[in-house]
């Protein structure tokens, strides 16, 4: 742990040397305008159906989320964005899958109403200088049985006529859980935590006046504890802690393509990912927007996304022999499964003002039974002065 | 074939390639041709998708949060 914090502190320590001597002062300053923005969310999960539940409350989770975020001007050449987290939690959530009488897979939720807080704050301080500029951001998260820190760097470096942007960064963090602790699971762990060290580098690139492109690679490492406290497994008519490898290491890779069409007055996003991790699971995913403008400072975005991911190798519903590796683990996002999501977003602009609104619906199919849908309700306004 | 496949859209991009004269980046400014227009919107809905899906994307930022259940 130790070396751990040492190694998360010299990081600190380059990237604020990184950031102290990545450019002059700039010819092309910020506007030297401070921002409020709101954000409220309420997020619904849907009631599992009853012939995939074995025991347990069907309703699963709500949760009220509120976000505010401000940009202060500090120099002419940065500034300081500040963004905090209020989210409440309430429902019943998944523990493990036993089967059925035909051995079809059937979801053990908890009894009990959960009640939930998260708390969260991120710093952002941007600079920007004549060729180049940079982020450093921390983070903190709060609940009451688990804590999360992360500090992040990322750069651009722009050259080619200003064309052409290099991207890149680094981000670590640790991660620190405490389970309540529950009778009926005596097994749970009392005190563990995760570490995870990434990297990326992309590039951007003007192809024409209404057409910008990039692409970026990035990896990631996780080492300690990335099991869940909270599910258990069923091994052959036993009940057991769910059990993952303590080391995870994935890649991603996304390509994000925007296209203004001036004889729509509307731009066009595409959004493309792929991902995959030494679990074996594999992901895709492709995300479709369009932003139409239209008039009285009225902005309509139609979006949708489609997701799919393989099963990790020791994933399985439920077990009817145990593992020579010893690793189980019946949590749906381990699962294979395919999302579809739709989403409308309205958008009004009023002098230095703004607000909007959206609607959201996520759906998911596949074998596990305890797979999540949702309906996300969003409202926003925000200032410029 | 699946070579071929790849040279073709590599082609049909940079076809797609020109000079962009600085007064000529009007619209690179405008909100929605940008790569995040709305970053408190994406953070929360990276965060969602980071909960419920076993994918996890690199990028900037620090990140953080558990998004267990």
């Amino acid at each position: 742990m130790n070396q751990n914090t040492t190694a998360l502190g010299s990081l600190c320590a380059a990237a604020a040397l990184l950031n102290s001597l990545a450019g002059q002062a700039n010819a092309n300053p910020l506007t030297q305008e401070y921002s409020l923005d709101y954000l409220t969310n309420v997020y619904q999960e849907g009631d599992i159906p009853q012939d995939k539940l074995a025991t347990g409350s069907e309703s699963r989770y709500t949760i009220n989320t509120h976000l505010l975020m401000g940009v202060v001007p500090l120099t002419e050449d940065s500034q300081l964005t500040i963004t905090g987290l209020h989210e409440s939690m309430t429902g019943a959530s998944p523990w493990y899958v036993v089967p059925g009488d035909e051995g079809e897979p059937a979801q053990v939720m908890s009894n009990a109403t959960i009640d939930e807080a998260r708390n969260q704050i991120d710093l952002d301080l941007y600079t920007y200088h004549d060729r180049s500029e940079s982020t450093l951001s921390l983070s903190y998260s709060k609940e009451n049985d688990y804590d999360s820190v992360g500090f992040g760097y990322s750069g651009a470096w722009r050259f080619n006529n200003d064309l052409t942007s290099i991207n890149f960064g680094l981000n670590a963090g640790q991660d620190n859980i405490h389970p309540t602790q529950d009778d009926r699971f005596p097994g749970r762990v009392r005190s563990e935590a995760q570490n995870r060290l990434g990297g990326f580098v992309g590039v951007s690139h003007i192809m024409t006046k209404n057409r910008l492109v990039g692409l970026s690679l990035g990896t990631s490492n996780q080492v300690g504890y990335l099991s869940d406290p909270y599910k258990q497994v069923w091994i052959d008519g036993s009940v057991a802690p769910d059990a993952r490898p303590d080391r995870k290491s994935l890649t991603s890779l996304s390509l994000m393509w925007r296209e203004y069409l001036p004889a729509y007055n509307a731009a066009l996003h595409t959004d493309l990912a792929a991902y995959q991790d030494n679990w074996t699971t594999t992901a895709a995913s492709l995300n479709l927007a369009w932003h139409q403008n239209l008039p009285y400072n009225w902005q309509l975005v139609p979006s949708m996304r489609v997701y799919h991911q393989t099963e990790a190798a020791f994933y399985s519903p439920y077990y009817e022999t145990t593992r020579s590796d010893g690793y189980y683990s019946s949590d749906y996002r381990l699962s294979e499964f395919t999302a579809f999501s739709g989403k409308l977003k309205a958008v009004w602009n009023w002098s230095s003002f703004q607000v909007k609104g959206s609607y959201e619906y996520y759906g998911t199919q596949g074998e596990h039974p305890g797979l999540v849908s949702y309906s996300l309700y969003s409202f926003g306004m925000g200032a410029t002065f | 074939m699946k070579h071929t496949f790849w040279l073709l859209c590599i082609v049909c991009v940079l076809q797609g390639c020109a000079t962009v004269e600085p007064w000529e980046r009007g619209t690179m400014a405008r909100e929605e041709m940008a790569f995040v227009p709305d970053k408190l919107d994406q953070n929360f809905r990276d965060h969602i998708h980071y909960s419920k899906e076993g994918a996890r994307m690199v990028g900037a930022g620090s990140g953080g949060g558990c998004g267990c259940n």
